[in-house]
């Protein structure tokens, strides 16, 4: 029972964080990162990198992981995506696509396509809670990726990068009335969510092996948990993100694991049938128009 | 007199215009000629890409159909790429069908599973609608693994017996069934960009709510669009499966199929007829040239090719030649005025005089 709760908790936060910077993404910019996977990848591929080459503790290259996306998806933003801004969705969302496969495939290039495991002193390591072992790994996963959601709330509601934030997703030309600057904005934002996946793939390869194409799976959960919280709402992402952890645990528990992988797409469906804006979103988000 | 002028310009406009589509149509028929000639002058080589082409006009056009003219971006199409593969699979493996029924099922089932699960996927619109079908298409392929009675071997795979003839290889045959179902899919979206159905799908990518204002039945309209863009995924679907002969749901519900036909309607242009035409025969040899010179630089090099455009080429190749035309039409009133100024000085028009044109 204790096993089944850390890893709900974990692959929870872990989604949780995933899906929390998509839906920021899309609920300021109206963009459909398809990349945000390639970035979890490029996370963990860091991570690995720096644990293999200098034997560090995998966990003190989360900051590295998350630093290295900032910057790379503010520069993405700020001198490339930004030329599609006032572009019909669609090409925005194929540009998203195109740089998915360009990062996919680079990592190819660099780390060649096979399946690697980040040397790490917490795997193998258990410790008892009353009668059941919990794996040190999994629960170091676990609360880093919760401190990681609290860290971006106090972001979100504390600061005025938050504040900023949040009425640029309001209204962007209100915002600027206010004074805010609107495209450092949109970069700030994109790089915010960049450094979540980063750091979410720094966490991941500490506990599972690390591929190239590792983001599209991940790209499909984060679509699944953002739909379900409402596409744009930061918090319904975290909880979307234990629900579906909650449903894949049990699914592979209760029919199988290969049950495991359907939960998510058809939960996505579903929620888009029965309630298209989510737990949490707002009506209007349903309404965009193409 | 300035009657006169108006009757003559028309007159020369239309000589124009009926020019132009002689020259249309005997373009059509050489390119038509040369099409089914592919097979026997080029080497098979050459004739496996082109048939990938047509597979992916076939599919670039049918999702035009819903995407372009509907204004309903079903990037998950695929879902029926791969319903009308395992269809042909079950069929061709199991029964004595003759392979045109089997096809023909293929289209049907295709069409009939959209109307089930499309119906309430067309309650959602944009952003959540593309999300939708993915997960559709997702959904479909996990799910297959979960049915083992679909398949002949392990994990989802079907081997599908082949369909050469004495006459023609597979490689042909695969190549001709793609060129029929694509004159069969361009013959939809021509009718679709002309007919009153047409219109009113144009009319809900304009403005759903007005179009239905206007007596535009809004749901029968998009949904019998989705089930004809279904019905040819499925039945390329259906020759791919036979023609590659060994199918699986990881190679049948495709994301990256999905991204190309995208890639090619939007580098085309969407809701036009030749713009999935053009964006096929241009990404298909750009692919193969950049494929055959870097073959491990190969999906990187089309990621940025994929990036460039959507950034250089906003409304696609059928955009630039809108866009030129828009311009000339703007100065249309200039050059009227001009022209007037001009046949005023020779002392042909009366003065104040002005023009029906």
């Amino acid at each position: 029972m204790t096993q089944f709760l850390i890893n709900v908790l974990m692959l929870g936060g872990i989604y949780g964080i995933v899906a929390a910077g998509f839906s920021l993404v899309y609920g300021v910019m109206n963009i459909l990162n398809v990349a945000h996977g390639a970035f979890v990848m490029f996370g963990a591929y860091v991570t690995f990198s720096i644990v293999s080459e200098f034997g560090l503790d995998p966990l003190l290259t989360l900051p590295i992981a998350a630093g290295a996306l900032f910057l790379f998806a503010f520069l993405v933003q700020r001198y490339v995506l930004h030329i599609l801004s006032g572009a019909s969705i669609f090409m925005v969302f194929i540009f998203t696509f195109g740089l998915d496969m360009a990062l996919q495939n680079s990592a190819v290039l660099i780390w060649s396509p096979i399946y690697r495991s980040v040397p790490s002193p917490y795997r193998g390591n258990v410790f008892a809670i009353g009668e059941n072992y919990v794996p040190v790994g999994s629960l170091i996963v676990f609360v880093s990726a919760w401190l990681l959601a609290g860290l971006l709330f106090y972001l979100l509601k504390r600061t005025r990068l938050g504040l900023a934030i949040q009425a640029t997703a309001l209204d962007s030309e209100s915002a600027k009335l206010a004074g805010v600057d609107v495209r450092f904005i949109y970069a700030m934002t994109f790089a915010i969510a960049a450094a979540l996946a980063g750091a979410a793939g720094s966490l991941l390869a500490i506990v599972v092996p690390v591929y190239p194409f590792m983001g599209t799976l991940l790209i499909g959960k984060a679509f699944a948990t953002a739909v379900l919280g409402g596409l744009g709402s930061v918090p319904g992402a975290l909880i979307a993100g234990l629900l579906l952890a909650l449903g894949e645990v049990s699914a592979s528990m209760l029919l199988g694991a290969q049950f495991a992988q359907v939960v998510a797409y058809v939960l996505l469906v579903v929620v888009l049938v029965v309630r298209p804006r989510g737990l949490f979103g707002r009506e209007y988000f349903a309404e965009v128009h193409v | 007199m300035d009657r006169e002028h108006g009757v003559l310009k028309k007159e020369g406009f239309v000589a124009n215009a009926v020019r132009g589509r002689q020259v249309g149509i005997l373009f059509v028929a050489v390119l038509l000629v040369m099409l089914i000639a592919v097979p026997w002058i080029l080497s098979s080589y050459w004739s496996r890409v082109l048939t990938t082409v047509l597979m992916m006009a076939i599919l670039a056009q049918a999702w035009n159909l819903i995407t372009g003219f509907v204004g309903y971006p079903a990037f998950g199409n695929v879902a029926f790429f791969g319903v009308g593969a395992y269809t042909v699979g079950v069929i061709s493996t199991r029964s004595e069908l003759p392979y045109v029924l089997s096809l023909l099922a293929a289209g049907v089932i295709s069409a009939l599973v959209c109307a089930v699960v499309g119906s309430p996927l067309m309650r959602v619109r944009g952003h959540y609608f593309a999300i939708g079908t993915i997960g559709l298409a997702a959904a479909f392929r996990e799910g297959t693994y979960l049915i083992p009675q679909l398949t002949t071997s392990a994990s989802g795979t079907i081997v599908l017996p082949s369909f050469a003839t004495g006459f023609l290889s597979i490689q042909a045959t695969a190549y001709y069934w793609m060129l029929g179902t694509l004159l069969f899919v361009i013959a939809a979206a021509v009718f679709v960009d002309k007919s009153r159905f047409g219109y009113g799908l144009k009319a809900i990518r304009a403005d759903e709510t007005v179009a239905s204002t206007f007596g535009v039945p809004t749901f029968r309209y998009k949904l019998t669009a989705w089930m004809v863009s279904a019905a040819f995924s499925g039945i390329a679907g259906g020759i791919w499966a036979t023609w590659i002969g060994v199918i699986d749901p990881a190679n049948s519900y495709n994301l990256a199929l999905a991204v190309s036909y995208s890639v090619i309607a939007l580098v085309g242009g969407l809701g036009t007829v030749l713009g999935p035409l053009i964006g096929a025969a241009l990404i298909g040899v750009v692919g193969e040239v950049v494929w055959s010179q870097y073959s491990t630089l190969h999906l990187l090099v089309m990621g940025v090719i994929i990036m460039i455009t959507s950034i250089a080429l906003p409304d696609g190749v059928m955009g630039l030649w809108s866009r030129r035309q828009e311009k000339e039409r703007a100065l249309l009133p200039v050059k009227y005025r001009e022209k007037t100024r001009e046949l005023e000085g020779q002392g042909a028009m009366s003065p104040g005089g002005d023009v029906d044109a």
